[in-house]
């Protein structure tokens, strides 16, 4: 383009040097702006510092856990929370403080896992669903119902009872059968989204679909996606310990928070011992609250047109 | 002076369970390179849909381009794959809409839509594609261009949003600008703003624009020719020093009655009876037959013909008819 030359004299000058501090500051301001927002919500930022807690519990477990989770003091069964075992023992001696940190493992990996691919998958399908529309949209979503239509929990346990139990099935099972509600959610942004005008606007640039749908479109259903991740996570890790509750999920001597759980059923264990059932339960509700937590905070945070 | 758009026989047609809407009902098109072309009609006349038939954007699925050609220059862009479709976009043709507010996406900043555009047409890298944008929003008319670049769209005023649209519009130096409603959604103050930039954008770069609206203010501030269609038709066409003071069409001179003006006496202001007869139940006569103040026998049984009445003017009404046998 050919510029008045007066103006490009003036314009290079004066602002060449900020152009390149530009570039580097640009992704820096932006996220900042969603941090700050996000650290005014207090419910959120104590929801992130949990996470942040229990994550961090779970990677130096082996530093932290007092005992072996797997070693076992046959003589020590049951014990009440004490020194030694600050949350006591399990019905075969084991530290119930050391396996909840190992259980958190895998609690988590399943949740984080699962959720990647349930956000992948679902946001994929559901996009090009509901930009394309028409028969496109029509035979996605029959697919959709088809998943639907099985009611989840018996799917998942048919499937794990199928094939081998163990946390890879697991996080298929659930990466494959739990997309079907991001799907729905994605799809119906979109059919709002698509009909606006800057998808037209952009589409009169010459930008391609793919990018329209990648790069415009989904952008602006970040924030509901997002707080569907957070929740798929909860539910996740609260299906990986019904699972592991009724014995399909990570088997023994594995410990994950749903199998502890379902060692600590016996009704004299739960008279006796509420240590035993009380920790891992109360695990599995303060993680699944704190993800809920962040996820509202984030979604406050990321959306622009959102005003603190 | 050279053409660069060519339209010939356009008929943008949609498709419906039951009937067949022609919201574009062959037209014929000519715009001069570096003219300016104004194309007047109410709602619901095929205006905007000629010009989304020209970005090869037509609204699917039901609406489809039946016949005629569309030619930039040599290519015919009727026939080209939505691929190369895509390089036309933006780079040689681009286009700027009634509502600024929503045209530009939320959740990205100016500088990101910007700099997309120009990297994706002009192969340049990021840091030359932001001085390059920064260049461009100085050119329409910020001042704090650097601070503009990182700031979202809602933070931006209606007429500032036109001049981003307006700069992104113009960042491949376009053949041809479509303005569809430039200014309809802006207060009269930066009304007046935009169409200098407007005005001196184009003498600048020498790109012609086809400016789609139904506001005459517009027109004879802008528009070199007027191109008046109705129901899907052209039904008059002429330079903008003429038509004003002398309309042929009824339905033109109808338009230009309807203004209201500020000098003169006070009256009641005229309006057209009736509406745009809808598309799907079209009468074989003249369409604008039920709402004419001269129809006579033949428009209700006869369909008129768009006749030059002289080089440069053109009109489809049957009252021409005699005029020209005579000449």
């Amino acid at each position: 383009m050919t510029l008045p030359e007066k103006d490009i004299s003036k314009n290079q000058t004066i602002t060449s040097p900020d152009i390149n501090l530009e570039v580097k500051q640009k992704p820096e301001s932006l996220w900042r702006i969603a941090f700050d927002k996000f650290m005014k919500n207090k419910l959120a930022v104590s929801g992130a510092v949990v996470l942040i807690i229990i994550i961090g519990m779970a990677i130096f477990a082996p530093l932290i856990a007092p005992h072996s989770p797997e070693e076992q003091v046959l003589t020590n069964r049951l014990a009440p929370p004490s020194a030694e075992h600050p949350l006591g023992t399990d019905e075969l001696g084991r530290d119930t403080f050391s396996r909840l940190l190992y259980g958190a493992r895998v609690s988590l990996t399943v949740g984080f896992v699962a959720v990647a691919g349930i956000i992948s998958i679902g946001t994929i399908v559901g996009a090009v669903a509901g930009y394309f529309g028409g028969i496109i949209d029509s035979i996605l979503m029959r697919v959709v119902d088809v998943i639907i239509a099985f009611p989840q929990i018996f799917l998942l346990i048919t499937l794990i009872a199928v094939l081998e139990p163990s946390l890879g099935t697991l996080i298929v099972v659930f990466a494959l059968f739990s997309w079907t509600g991001t799907a729905r959610l994605v799809r119906g942004e979109f059919l709002t989204l698509r009909t606006r005008e800057f998808v037209l606007a952009a589409r009169t640039i010459g930008i391609r679909k793919g990018k329209i749908i990648f790069s415009h479109i989904l952008p602006n259903a970040i924030g509901p996606i997002i707080v569907t991740a957070t929740l798929q996570i909860g539910y996740v890790i609260l299906a990986e310990s019904t699972l592991s509750y009724l014995g399909l999920g990570v088997q023994p001597p594995t410990p994950s928070w749903g199998n502890m759980l379902q060692a600590a059923q016996d009704f004299s264990i739960m008279l006796y011992a509420w240590w035993y059932p009380l920790f891992p339960g109360l695990m599995i509700l303060i993680t699944i609250l704190s993800f809920n937590f962040v996820g509202d905070g984030l979604r406050d945070a990321l959306d622009p047109k959102r005003k603190n | 002076m050279a053409s660069l758009l060519n339209i010939e026989n356009l008929k943008t047609y949609f498709f419906q369970k039951k009937h067949v809407v022609p919201a574009v009902d062959g037209v014929d098109l000519k715009l001069n390179k570096g003219e300016t072309v104004a194309l007047v009609g109410e709602s619901g006349s095929g205006k905007s849909m000629t010009s989304l038939s020209i970005m090869g954007l037509v609204p699917k699925p039901g609406g489809e381009i039946v016949d005629g050609k569309i030619m930039l220059e040599d290519i015919n862009l009727t026939e080209l794959s939505e691929d190369d479709m895509c390089k036309v976009r933006g780079k040689e043709i681009s286009m700027i809409f009634q509502e600024p507010m929503t045209s530009l996406n939320p959740v990205l900043t100016i500088g990101e839509q910007l700099v997309e555009v120009i990297t994706y047409h002009q192969g340049v890298n990021r840091a030359s594609a932001v001085e390059k944008a920064i260049e461009l929003l100085q050119i329409v008319g910020f001042s704090r261009a650097e601070e503009i670049i990182r700031d979202y769209p809602h933070r931006l005023s209606g007429g500032m949003r036109q001049r981003v649209m307006i700069a992104m519009a113009m960042s491949c130096n376009p053949k041809l600008l479509i303005a569809d409603e430039p200014t309809t959604a802006l207060d009269v103050t930066i009304q007046a703003q935009i169409l200098e930039l407007l005005k001196n954008l184009t003498k600048e770069f020498d790109t012609s624009i086809l400016l789609i609206t139904h506001d005459l203010g517009v027109v004879s501030e802008l528009a070199e020719r007027v191109i008046v269609m109705y129901a899907g038709e052209i039904v008059e066409e002429a330079p903008i020093d003429e038509i004003f003071d002398e309309p042929y069409h009824p339905y033109t001179e109808g338009l230009i009655k309807s203004v209201p003006t500020l000098t003169g006496e006070i009256e009641r202001l005229y309006s057209i009876k009736g509406n745009v007869p809808s598309p799907d139940s079209l009468p074989k006569g003249c369409r604008f037959a039920s709402r004419c103040n001269k129809v006579f026998g033949r428009c209700l049984e006869e369909k008129p013909q768009l006749k030059s009445i002289s080089n440069s003017r053109s009109v489809r009404c049957f009252l021409y008819d005699d005029e020209e046998e005579v000449e």
